[in-house]
């Protein structure tokens, strides 16, 4: 690659953005965590404990199955890598992605869906019952979640022209507030495929060790110190993406068009509004709702779906 | 994340320089995305590195009991769930008949499962059985006579000759 083509101030862009949500990512997990339990009246763990959490999975000796290979080591990698990747292709605090040239909406979706194979094919890897069934689960789900998930990107990149996530954050933002009725669904439809992805209660549940119950945890129940770390890592990584995602596309308010100081300041600070706004949405759905037999789940999706189509073809009119 | 602006705002040219043309609808650097998912594996890598050199060997847990290959998950339990969500599409078929009963337990089963091949029956074998009806009526003037099919070509070139004489 040549340096016209990929200059280091680019690099720089990209490696701070991967850094700030690898950063802020635990922190995500640690304040929903400590919302759900002042729902139920209970003082819950610190804010901070998920990075406690990590920095010691980072240092445990991992136990490995006796029938794994390598497909069972490469799929946390593989996961983490995904997710660390796709967050360079979005827009945060300033409206443009540090990697935009790399690709939009469909490059973010394929990599996510990468990550996902790489983590089913490593459950199936050990052989164990519950790691095929949590895999197959994730892989059903992740095959409804995705349709949705493809319409309320391309209803936001049709009413911006472009499927670049970067331009669409650009076009959005300079159009002001004026919000298409349309754009109202696809923000509905993508906030239910963000509770699918998250693994959050209507569909799974992240807290549970009921081992016939879960879903992503049954997938990773394997793993253990740093493989695991980055697992949790990388889905905490996802959860923020996906919220950012849906902040950046449907409520650009504040999003900095200049590298200003002052505006980035402002936009930084509408950001973390606007994701706590989104954990907030995501703690009342946690502590309002049952989690959903797992046959029931395709009808959520569907609704997700519904949405998704809806806000498409309104678009058309 | 701030120690990157200012050497962005000192060369805002070249952010706009990676950005894709204005107008395009979608643009894909496939080379640009490996690069960034490569140094993101060799973070993992990084991170993990004490699970790559340290680690103990274990049985894969079995839920207490021993694991054998009958507990493996097969392709067609992984495929279940999609199967019964798409049930109105896939018609799945499944018979379960006890050949042999021991004093409690069956002891020899035959299963039998099958898949409704939708879409080869809707979708893929209307096309296949058009496209062949259609090579069929085609192998008429396949398998004729050479000197015949000079004509053609002749004829052909006459067509041509004429045509470009009468248009130009």
């Amino acid at each position: 690659m040549s340096a016209s083509l990929f200059p280091l101030p680019v690099a720089l862009f990209a490696v701070a953005q991967a850094l700030g949500f690898l950063l802020l990512a635990p922190l995500l997990r640690g304040l929903i965590k400590k919302m759900k339990a002042a729902f139920q009246l209970r003082q819950g763990p610190r804010l901070l404990q998920p990075y406690s959490d990590l920095a010691k999975l980072l240092r445990k000796e991992p136990v490995r199955s006796t029938t794994a290979s390598w497909v069972f080591v490469a799929g946390p990698r593989v996961y983490f890598a995904s997710a660390i990747a796709a967050t360079t292709l979005l827009p945060t605090v300033f409206a443009a992605a540090p990697l935009e040239a790399a690709g939009g909406i469909l490059l973010l979706v394929g990599l996510l869906a990468l990550g996902r194979f790489a983590l089913a094919t490593a459950a199936l890897d050990t052989g164990s019952p519950f790691g095929g069934m949590g895999a197959s689960r994730e892989m059903t789900v992740g095959a409804l979640a995705e349709p949705a998930l493809m319409l309320a990107l391309f209803t936001a990149g049709l009413s911006a022209g472009s499927l670049n996530l970067g331009e669409l954050v650009r076009r959005t933002a300079e159009r002001g507030t004026s919000i298409h009725p349309g754009e109202i669904l696809a923000a509905a439809a993508l906030f239910i495929v963000l509770l699918a992805e998250a693994g959050r209660v209507p569909v799974d549940n992240p807290a549970t060790h009921l081992e016939l119950t879960m879903i992503h945890e049954a997938m990773v129940l394997e793993y253990s110190g740093a493989d695991l770390a980055l697992v949790e890592w990388a889905s905490a990584v996802k959860e923020l993406l996906f919220m950012t995602l849906l902040a950046g596309l449907f409520f650009p308010i504040g999003v900095a068009t200049s590298l200003a100081p002052q505006a980035l300041a402002i936009s930084a600070l509408a950001l973390l509004a606007k994701v706590f706004a989104l954990a907030l949405m995501v703690v009342l759905v946690e502590s309002t709702n049952a989690k959903l037999r797992f046959f029931r789940v395709p009808e959520l999706m569907a609704v997700a779906l519904g949405l998704g189509f809806l806000a498409l073809a309104m678009r058309f009119f | 994340m701030i120690a990157a602006i200012p050497l962005l705002m000192s060369s805002r040219e070249s952010l706009s320089r990676i950005a894709p043309a204005p107008g395009a609808f979608d643009g894909l650097s496939l080379p640009l995305a490996a690069l960034a998912f490569a140094a993101a594996l060799g973070l993992a890598a990084v991170l993990a590195t004490r699970s790559a050199f340290a680690r103990r060997p274990a049985p894969t847990w079995g839920c207490g009991g021993e694991l054998t290959a009958e507990a493996e998950y097969t392709a067609t339990a992984f495929s279940k769930p999609l199967m019964l969500i798409f049930g109105a599409i896939y018609r799945p078929t499944r018979e379960v008949s006890t050949l042999e009963t021991a004093p409690y337990y069956a002891r020899e089963v035959r299963y039998r499962a099958e898949v409704e091949p939708t879409f080869e029956r809707f979708v893929y074998r209307p096309a296949t059985r058009g496209v062949l009806r259609l090579a069929e009526r085609m192998r008429v003037i396949q398998a004729g006579s050479l000197h015949a099919y000079l004509g053609y070509v002749m004829a052909l070139v006459l067509f041509l000759v004429v045509l470009l004489w009468w248009r130009g």
